[in-house]
């Protein structure tokens, strides 16, 4: 570019942000302050987490954040839905590859178990960290658990499916850095007992 | 003011309190007075506001107790907060082995009578029972940790006694005891303690189907 007023008659640099339709930019905030609070709440806990710390690290400003969020509680309620909905998706296509229940049962669970081994920071904030985030994740933590029993179709299914969530949240809290792919017989035998359902 | 005085003179909960002044009472009653007070008030402090959002103040105003008072007693929040826990983690279990105790045979009778012992106790109280089960779940720390041992020792008491060492008890008990606490918690937050004792079914085919099957378990659960 030689010129000034060549300079002055071109088209605007445009930002990659611009090129993009508002709504698709919206959406980029609200995910990276979805992975903010979700690697914040993993390294800090639900109650250590602040607004101030999850902008910082979403890199956007606090105006940002209430536009998409009336306060903390429900940026950890979005958060929490979208890590519970993406573990559903995962499980769902391992379960839909098995034809017998127990194989279905099977690799779903080894699903899981690999998803969270995978995203351990996801796997914190669905299993030991939702119960801390106040009461509405609480509630929706519920609502999942209660979704996993229903496919059990088994009398103790609300208690089967809350023992190994408890299982797993122990192993999450108190086994460190570790796979958690050897609990994968286990699980998969309380489901299947002899006598349930399914048996 | 006046009103402040007179509803701060009431006892809270319908706790006895100790007349002001000098009543010649031995020093150690007084302390030991003073103290379950303080647990008292740690337990409608923390049903009121959550574990969490109580403060020292919240619970000495439960106790009536002065602040001063307080720290000759406990260092902290939590530790008046574990000190509750263990009187009410040793009141639970008592009941439970009482029961079990009054039933030894067969196997199957005792779980069911301790685990109706525990129903029992915790459907008597609401505020005990979310302190016990459901606000330890939010506290983490030490009070997890310690909640994590009473659940272990409660499943402990729901085990044969003639178990076979197998390499996988703690996994089963880990479940039975997630399974037994969802279910009495969601009971809890569902505001519905009196209803606890309906679990029982349920619970007993929880904690015998490891070791009789499902079908045995759920006969001996139906009673």
């Amino acid at each position: 570019m030689q010129y000034l007023s060549q300079r002055l008659a071109a088209e605007p640099v445009r930002t990659r942000d611009e090129e993009r339709p508002r709504g698709a930019i919206a959406g980029d905030q609200r995910e990276r302050l979805l992975d903010a609070t979700e690697a914040l709440i993993a390294e800090k806990g639900a109650t250590g987490t602040t607004i101030e710390a999850i902008v910082k690290e979403a890199g956007v400003s606090s105006v940002t954040f209430y536009e998409h969020f009336r306060g903390k509680d429900e940026c950890f309620v979005a958060a929490f839905e979208r890590a519970v909905e993406e573990l559903r998706v995962e499980v769902g296509e391992a379960v839909l590859s098995g034809a017998a229940w127990s194989e279905q049962v099977s690799a779903g669970l080894d699903a899981l178990l690999a998803a969270i081994d995978a995203e351990p920071a996801r796997a914190r904030l669905c299993f030991v960290e939702a119960q801390r985030g106040g009461r509405e994740m609480a509630a929706r933590y519920d609502v999942a658990l209660d979704a996993v029993a229903a496919l059990l179709d088994d009398s103790l299914g609300q208690a089967i499916v809350g023992g190994l969530a408890w299982l797993l949240r122990e192993r999450l809290e108190l086994g460190g850095e570790g796979s958690v792919r050897d609990l994968l017989p286990q699980m998969t035998d309380i489901v299947l007992a002899p006598g349930s359902a399914h048996g | 003011m006046a009103e402040r005085a007179r509803t701060a003179r009431k006892a809270p909960s319908g706790e006895e309190r100790l007349p002001p002044g000098r009543h010649g009472l031995p020093r150690e009653l007084v302390a030991e007075n003073q103290r379950e007070r303080l647990l008292n008030g740690v337990v409608e402090a923390v049903a009121e506001n959550g574990y969490n959002a109580t403060t020292i103040g919240a619970i000495t105003e439960a106790a009536q107790i002065s602040r001063r008072t307080f720290y000759e007693y406990f260092k902290d929040k939590e530790g008046c907060f574990l000190a509750a826990y263990e009187m009410i983690d040793t009141h639970v279990r008592g009941a439970m082995l009482t029961a079990a105790e009054r039933t030894p045979e067969p196997w199957p009778e005792s779980v069911r009578a301790s685990l109706a012992a525990l129903l029992d106790v915790l459907s008597r109280d609401l505020a005990v029972a979310r302190f016990y089960l459901v606000e330890p779940l939010a506290a983490g720390g030490e009070v997890a940790a310690r909640y994590r041992e009473a659940m272990q020792l409660l499943a402990g008491t729901l085990r044969p006694q003639d178990a076979p060492a197998r390499a996988n008890v703690e996994v089963r008990d880990q479940v039975l005891m997630g399974g037994i606490a969802t279910l009495i918690v969601r009971r809890l937050k569902a505001g519905e303690p009196a209803r606890l004792p309906e679990l029982l079914p349920e619970l007993t085919e929880l904690a015998l189907a490891p070791y009789v099957g499902r079908e045995e378990a759920r006969a001996a659960a139906r009673g």
